[in-house]
């Protein structure tokens, strides 16, 4: 939180911003796709200037007061009713707008992730100055005739692989007189995933295909003797229940004949790395690289196992399988003894 | 799969969502454009007009270059200063207006200061704030403007600056791009429509508070034009010399000769051979307080009422006209050298109603002091000695008065505006050397000479006469107006006797330009010039005395008297706060009512198609989760049923399309119409057809 608060051009401490955000998610609760801003969820505050105009209508006050100074006292208050009204057009600028998001598609850690963010005028006025993002005097802003929308992009930097809650999305508008800005925090209930960093293109190279699944699990023996088996299906042909591993343990297991030759299997346990982070990354490294090279390949992971497949879906499914990998504790000590 | 993937491991993410062109702070520029920079221009013209006559030329040149500079930088790209320049501008600027008007505060060095503050911003409008800034220094300027001068020209002045001021900050909370003027206007238009309700109230009825929190810096730090506890020689010429208006009467009922309005003011009683003062307060409170003092108008004397509307001037006498019998200022007493005084200085302009008869003379007064018989020891000898001399020739004390009287009548004594100067015995200079003065020098050496016969004596320093408007029937009476006169203790009263008339009747009769024509032009500018002009000015005056009596007097009295009005008995400072609140309050809940509602939402006719091809889609597949988007959802019913998959997809990606990437024509609402009204769900395949598509 520490860098994001620390950001110039936010006036509140962190620690106040975590709670008023806390305070606002709980009474707002969580957003669907799509959400008409009501008045409730608009909030309002001055800005900067607008305190120092306030500053300097007040000096006007006592300076008409002190001198019985009448045209005084008339730019002073004709000045704060235009301040005060230019609350009800901030406010009313951005009430009733509707919000939707789209995009948030996974990315590597490091690389931006975007979204959209669908801003639509359902009302006959037309509303100016929406801007989406965290300071709004510094983010371009966009108008809205009568019935019109707006895509606003946003960016998120990533720096660690994991499923993210989606952070709050900000719109705000600063319209009329920049006096006032108002405000609404939507809370998409979404979670974003961010995939492992891949490790650089030289440091591992694709393990050569045509590796028998059977042997993998030979090969890995000792280290986890189930890895590579599943639950059956129902109906699952009797020649791929793992008959050793039933006499063994009594639970019945099955594995996949479908993926054969021409797969290459990428291992955790081939990783020539110890730290588990570094092992995923690498993987990642050879998962892009298979996908690229149009390579089928399963994935092997402590505990778990995707049989060999090629295509843009199986791709995703690996990269989310590493982006969320929990290396146990146990894995990380066999890490340790080193492949 | 091997494990479940919905591990419990959500983060919370460590950055935020950012705008891609975001600018970072450093990098943060919104450059004025020129159109920003012109509404900029258009209202410093109107904020510093009014001081352009009074602070020193070279400020407004400065700053007239720095519009020139900063307008030229926005057309022609010139470079602006960088920022050494300006802090050394900056610098220089104030030891300039320190050097030029040897002090930093007062009306005249502060907006000397605050003109160059407008335009070393101006050479720095970078950002919204910047120009916001320049704003409202701008209005700090126009504010500044109306403690120098609150007449009816100030209305349009205010209008002008609350307008372009708006339409300004307006234009410079948009970095992007500007409205087009009409825009613009239509929407400061709105804003300060709907502002004026909560002004007036505000206006009407915040708390006024009597006097200052503050001593009340004069402009240019000098004193104001008026009179003063004291009076040497040349003191009323210099007086004379101002067309300022020191008050206006409005009489109801009859009004008086011109020749009879004396205003009475400071009774001036302790001589030291030059110079008169006014006994010291303590003195003058020791007196026998006429509280009660209302003397019992002779019978068949008119008795005048009227309202007299005094200026501001820090003094405290409220000028009745002479002899006051009734006033309705509260705080008013009438001291016992018959002066109506006031509690406090009149640092505001100040109303009152009086009643008066228009005699000099005042019966029940008390008895002379020995103040009023002290010539200052053995000051202007040979006064004295003629004045002996003069007594002892005459019959009565009234008949000595006349002798003087005619002194000055027949021989050769000259009333002008430029005495010639008098050495150290004043009044004897004056009557055997120089024989020409002022009504100053006249009063002086008449009361000495009353003195020195054994009458005692004082002078009465006031206005005389004054120029009657006829536009709206009131009297306005000028600094230039200002007079002097003396009062004689005879047969048990004090007697007004007016030597000034003895030289010059036609300044009694008629006022200053009549007595001296030779420097009307010079002396009073607005009355000089033709009738239609004469005209014109007084029609200009007429309309500012309404202004003021209405507009400008309001203030705690009338606030009270305004509430009086609505029923509420003596309103203290409490109730008027809470009358403020509570309408102030109520405006804002109409407000809130009747303004914030934005008006009933358009029907968005595509959203109605989507809704109701979602309510087709939940009775036969399954209802739309809340968080599921359009896609998401074509998703999830293409998964259930394959067969609808290609055709739901497509709905829901035109749905999009006609949502976000475009403003839909009518025809393209129509056929997205068509499309989800020919869609029709077919029953449900067999299960085991489902799994077998799915394969």
């Amino acid at each position: 939180m520490g860098a994001a608060a620390s950001r110039p051009g936010r006036r509140l401490p962190p620690f106040l911003k975590r709670q008023v955000r806390r305070w606002a998610r709980r009474r707002q609760g969580a957003d669907g796709e799509f959400v008409e801003l009501h008045q409730g969820r608009v909030y309002i505050l001055p800005t900067r200037s607008g305190l120092v105009f306030g500053l300097v209508f007040f000096t006007m006050l006592l300076g008409a007061l002190n001198y019985s100074n009448n045209m005084g006292f008339a730019l002073a208050f004709v000045l704060t009713a235009v301040a005060v009204v230019s609350i009800h057009h901030c406010q009313r600028n951005l009430a009733g707008l509707r919000l939707s998001v789209s995009g948030c598609t996974p990315v590597f850690a490091g690389e931006p992730m975007e979204c959209t963010l669908h801003v639509t005028n359902p009302g006959r006025a037309p509303r100016w100055q929406i801007a989406a993002g965290p300071a709004t005097e510094r983010t371009p802003a966009v108008d809205l005739p009568a019935g019109g929308a707006a895509a606003l992009t946003l960016r998120l930097a990533t720096d660690r692989r994991g499923r993210l809650r989606c952070p709050e999305i900000r719109v705000s508008t600063r319209h009329p007189l920049g006096l006032f800005e108002s405000w609404a925090l939507l809370y998409p209930e979404r979670e974003l995933l961010v995939y492992p960093r891949p490790a650089g293109s030289a440091s591992v190279r694709l393990p050569p295909a045509g590796a028998d699944p059977e042997n993998a699990g030979e090969s890995v023996r000792g280290t986890d003797e189930f890895t590579g088996l599943r639950p059956p299906l129902a109906g699952e042909s009797l020649s791929r229940i793992a008959w050793k591993a039933w006499a063994r343990t009594g639970e019945l297991l099955a594995k996949d004949y479908r993926s054969g030759a021409g797969s290459a299997w990428l291992d955790w346990n081939a990783m020539p790395a110890t730290d588990p982070e570094e092992r995923l990354s690498l993987l990642t490294r050879l998962v892009i690289d298979a996908e690229a090279a149009g390579q089928s390949f399963g994935l092997r992971l402590p505990g778990m196992e995707l049989q060999p497949m090629a295509g843009p879906d199986h791709y995703h499914r690996c990269l989310a399988v590493l982006a969320t990998y929990q290396p146990s504790t146990a894995d990380v000590r066999g890490a340790a003894r080193g492949p | 799969m091997g494990r479940e993937l919905a591990s419990p491991d959500l983060r919370e993410s460590t950055h935020e969502w950012e705008a891609p062109g975001a600018a970072s702070r450093e990098a943060h520029r919104s450059p004025s454009s020129f159109g920003q920079l012109a509404w900029l221009t258009l209202l410093i013209a109107v904020a510093v007009g009014p001081h352009a006559g009074s602070v020193q030329p070279w400020v407004i040149a400065a700053l007239c270059g720095s519009v020139i500079w900063r307008l030229g930088a926005a057309r022609w790209g010139w470079d602006l200063p960088g920022k050494f320049l300006r802090a050394a501008l900056t610098l220089a600027g104030s030891f300039a207006v320190v050097f030029a008007y040897r002090r930093i505060s007062g009306l005249d060095a502060g907006s000397a200061l605050l003109i160059l503050m407008l335009a070393l911003k101006l050479l720095e409008t970078h950002s919204t704030r910047d120009r916001s800034i320049v704003i409202l220094i701008a209005w700090f300027v126009l504010f500044a403007g109306f403690l120098r001068e609150q007449s009816v020209a100030s209305i349009p002045q205010l209008a002008a600056g609350v307008v372009l001021g708006t339409l300004a900050l307006l234009q410079s909370a948009r970095p992007a791009g500007l409205l087009s003027p009409a825009q613009a206007i239509r929407m400061t238009g709105r804003l300060l429509l709907q502002a004026l309700p909560l002004a007036l109230a505000l206006f009407v009825l915040f708390p006024r508070l009597p006097g200052p929190f503050w001593a009340l810096p004069a402009p240019g730090g000098g004193g104001l034009t008026g009179l003063s506890d004291q009076m040497s020689p040349g003191d009323i010429t210099e007086l004379a010399r101002s067309d300022e208006v020191a008050f206006r009467v409005r009489f109801s009922g009859p009004s008086p000769q011109p020749a009879e309005l004396y205003w009475r003011g400071p009774v001036l009683e302790r001589f030291d051979g030059r110079r008169w003062r006014t006994q010291p307060d303590s003195l003058r409170e020791g007196l026998p307080a006429l509280r009660d003092y209302a003397p019992a108008p002779v019978a068949g004397q008119p008795v005048y009422s009227y309202e007299i509307t005094l200026e501001p001037n820090q003094q405290r006498w409220l000028l009745p006209l002479e002899t006051p019998l009734r006033w309705d200022v509260p705080e008013g007493r009438l001291a016992g050298t018959l002066e109506l005084l006031s509690k406090r200085p009149l640092d505001r302009r100040m109303a009152w109603n009086g009643q008066s008869v228009a005699t000099g003379s005042f019966r029940d007064a008390g008895p002379p002091q020995p103040v009023n018989r002290d010539l200052a020891g053995d000051a202007n000898p040979r006064a004295v000695a003629l004045a002996r001399e003069l007594r002892r020739d005459a019959g009565s004390d009234e008949d000595y008065l006349r002798r003087v009287l005619r002194m000055f009548r027949e021989q050769q004594f000259f009333y002008t505006l430029q005495p010639p100067a008098l050495g150290p015995q004043p009044v004897d200079d004056f009557l055997f050397r120089t024989r020409a003065g002022f009504c100053e020098h006249y009063a002086s050496a008449f009361a000495v000479l009353a003195r020195a016969a054994g009458l005692p004596a004082r002078v009465v320093a006031g206005y005389q006469g004054g120029a009657r408007n006829p536009v709206a029937d009131y009297w306005i009476i000028r600094q230039s107006d200002a007079h002097a006169w003396t009062e004689v203790w005879l047969d048990g009263r004090w007697i007004r006797y007016d030597p000034t008339g003895a030289v010059a009747p036609e300044r009694i009769e008629s006022g200053l330009d009549a007595a001296l024509p030779g420097l009307a032009g010079d002396t009073l500018p607005l009355l000089g010039g033709s009738k239609w002009f004469e005209r014109m000015a007084l029609s200009w005056d007429a309309l500012n005395a309404t202004w003021d009596r209405w507009v400008l007097a309001f203030g705690p009295d009338q606030q009270s008297a305004l509430l009086e009005s609505l029923g509420i008995q003596s309103p203290s400072l409490r109730d008027v706060a809470l009358a403020c609140a509570v309408t102030v309050s109520a405006v804002l809940i109409v407000f809130t009512l009747f303004g914030l509602r934005s008006g009933p939402a358009r029907p968005d006719r595509v959203e109605e198609i989507w809704q109701r091809l979602c309510r087709r889609l939940a009775r036969s597949v399954r209802p739309r989760a809340p968080h599921e988007g359009p896609a998401e959802y074509a998703a999830a019913v293409a998964d259930l049923r394959p067969d609808l998959g290609a055709t739901v997809r497509a709905l829901a990606a035109h749905y999009l399309r006609l949502r976000y990437e475009q403003i839909p024509t009518v025809a393209d609402v129509q056929r997205f119409s068509q499309m989800v009204g020919s869609f029709r769900v077919p029953p449900a395949p067999a299960p085991g057809s489902a799994a077998g598509a799915r394969r």
